[in-house]
């Protein structure tokens, strides 16, 4: 019972610091995903458009809290476990978009690009000097743990009852059984897809665009390899993580630990509840040192007549990128950590889809073959 | 080696991205079968048109400063004979400054300055390199 509401509130509280910290982890030259000229990074706008946002964010938590605390006491928990995070992703979006329409409105009708001369620029040899391995320390022990499990499975399977428990409830009971071909084969496919998934992602990671900008663009390569480590070794260690946690689900589905007089097991319930916590806790890692080395590297324009050219024309409300002459398929989100889709690609329909087939693949395919 | 493209130049883009892969021989930021990214590659990260690019690619072919190969990319290949209108574009270049009567010793002075700065650009290259391989 603990566990459902401690979940929704963890990831709440996530998401709540996510969208607070993260106008300190972009770029400032991309405040709230707008591209300003670096002489302009400390207009007071900005500043009291900062302000408003987070006031906004404030706004938005205690009504949500509110809510969620009205609907426990007068219905049920079940409505904070189900909304909660697709009601405050769409909220506090909601509040980012109207910052970045604000601030580009302001940054239109002043002018901040008249008499600049814009300009792209890359290095040549950029993506020469990524140090970054596919085979890390960290996704060769994610591989042997993989590895691990299936040997695990195909080991115990002669031994497994005709039916098997996969799915547990917070106590470690477990509430849904299958047959034990589908049920090994459907964990152990799952496993392997998602550290392939894993590994394809820090493989293509390097081939990703480097763009520089003109105004100071040794120190922004450094930024940007540097960076491209810290994502390198993210994936990885989050890779590591959920296979380490597939390995302790196949020691419960495997009938490898004991069990108590309800057919739960006291270790796994402590123990699942660390995975999540320890991506979590990943990622707030990476988020400091993002902060960290964004602040390392200075705004001060170099030698140079150029500044990076305000491309805000390609964004949709600073979240969504079409630009059909531009080849790259992934680019750097300009709100929030990661690549997101350039839509302008012909390309990009085909990836969405195929996103879509496998999330409908992972909820459709389970319940059909759950054993009642 | 840095490409800084401006984009409401006069000179086209295609234009620019030669041209700076040119000078960048001459001062030896670039050697002979030293590699270039590929021109899909280069496209994405400046974020444009793959065409652009190509271009670019086939007129430093056609004057031969690098090699198109389709597995490996582009690859520089200095063909020593010079373009065929390469006389024609600096006797341009030179009556453009004489009609304005400068200064025939002003003229060499420039010419033999920007060559100067190639060399001596060059050599900084090449020792820098060496330091590489040493360490």
């Amino acid at each position: 019972m603990i566990i459902e509401y401690v979940i929704p509130t963890l990831i709440f509280i996530f998401i709540f610091f996510g969208h607070w910290f993260m106008p300190d982890i972009m770029p400032s030259t991309l405040p709230f995903g707008v591209r300003i000229p670096p002489e302009r990074v400390d207009e007071p706008i900005i500043k009291q458009i900062r302000q408003n946002y987070r006031t906004g964010l404030l706004l938005i938590a205690i009504l949500m809290i509110a809510i969620g605390i009205w609907l426990i006491i007068a219905y049920t928990p079940l409505f904070i476990n189900v909304g909660t995070p697709f009601v405050a992703i769409l909220l506090m979006g909601t509040d980012y978009v109207l910052a970045h329409q604000r601030l580009r409105r302001i940054k239109e009708r002043e002018g901040w690009y008249n008499g600049l001369r814009q300009a792209i620029a890359t290095n040549i040899q950029a993506h020469d000097q990524q140090k970054t391995r596919i085979f890390s320390p960290w996704l060769i022990s994610s591989i042997i743990i993989l590895i691990m499990t299936i040997a695990l499975t195909i080991v115990r399977y002669p031994a497994l009852p005709a039916v098997i428990p996969t799915h547990f409830n917070a106590a470690g009971v477990p509430n849904g059984w299958m047959n034990k071909f589908s049920g090994v084969v459907s964990l152990s496919l799952t496993n392997i897809l998602i550290t392939a998934f894993f590994i394809v992602l820090i493989r293509y990671l390097p081939r990703t665009r480097i763009q520089l900008d003109p105004s100071n663009a040794e120190r922004d390569l450094q930024r940007q390899l540097q960076q491209r480590q810290l994502v390198n070794k993210l994936l990885a260690i989050t890779s590591l993580i959920i296979n380490a946690s597939f390995f302790f689900i196949s020691l419960q589905t495997l009938q490898i630990l004991p069990t108590n007089a309800q057919g739960g097991n006291t270790i796994m319930t402590t123990i699942i509840p660390l995975f999540p916590l320890a991506i979590l806790a990943t990622i707030v890692w990476l988020i400091i040192r993002m902060i960290r080395l964004r602040n390392q590297s200075g705004t001060q324009r170099q030698t140079t007549p150029y500044v990076l050219r305000n491309d805000d024309r390609y964004w949709l409300g600073g979240l969504f990128y079409s630009n059909p002459d531009d080849p790259a398929l992934f680019v750097e989100k300009r709100f929030g950590i990661g690549w997101t889709i350039n839509f302008g690609n012909p390309q990009a329909k085909w990836w969405i889809l195929g996103f879509l087939a496998v999330i409908l693949i992972f909820v459709v395919l389970p319940p059909l073959f759950l054993h009642p | 080696m840095l490409l800084v493209l401006e984009i409401e130049s006069e000179k086209p883009l295609y234009q620019q991205i030669r041209d700076q892969i040119v000078e960048g021989i001459a001062a030896g930021r670039l050697v002979p079968n030293q590699t270039l990214p590929s021109i899909r590659q280069l496209a994405a990260d400046f974020g444009i048109n793959l065409h652009t690019v190509n271009k670019a690619y086939d007129q430093l072919e056609r004057e031969g400063f690098i090699l198109l190969r389709r597995k490996t990319g582009a690859v520089i290949q200095i063909n020593p004979r010079l373009a065929e209108d390469w006389e024609a574009r600096m006797r341009t270049l030179l009556a453009e400054a004489f009609a304005k009567g400068a200064a025939v010793e002003h003229i060499m002075q420039q010419c033999q300055n920007i060559l100067t700065g190639f060399q001596e650009q060059r050599n900084a290259n090449v020792s820098l390199t060496d330091e590489g391989t040493n360490q």
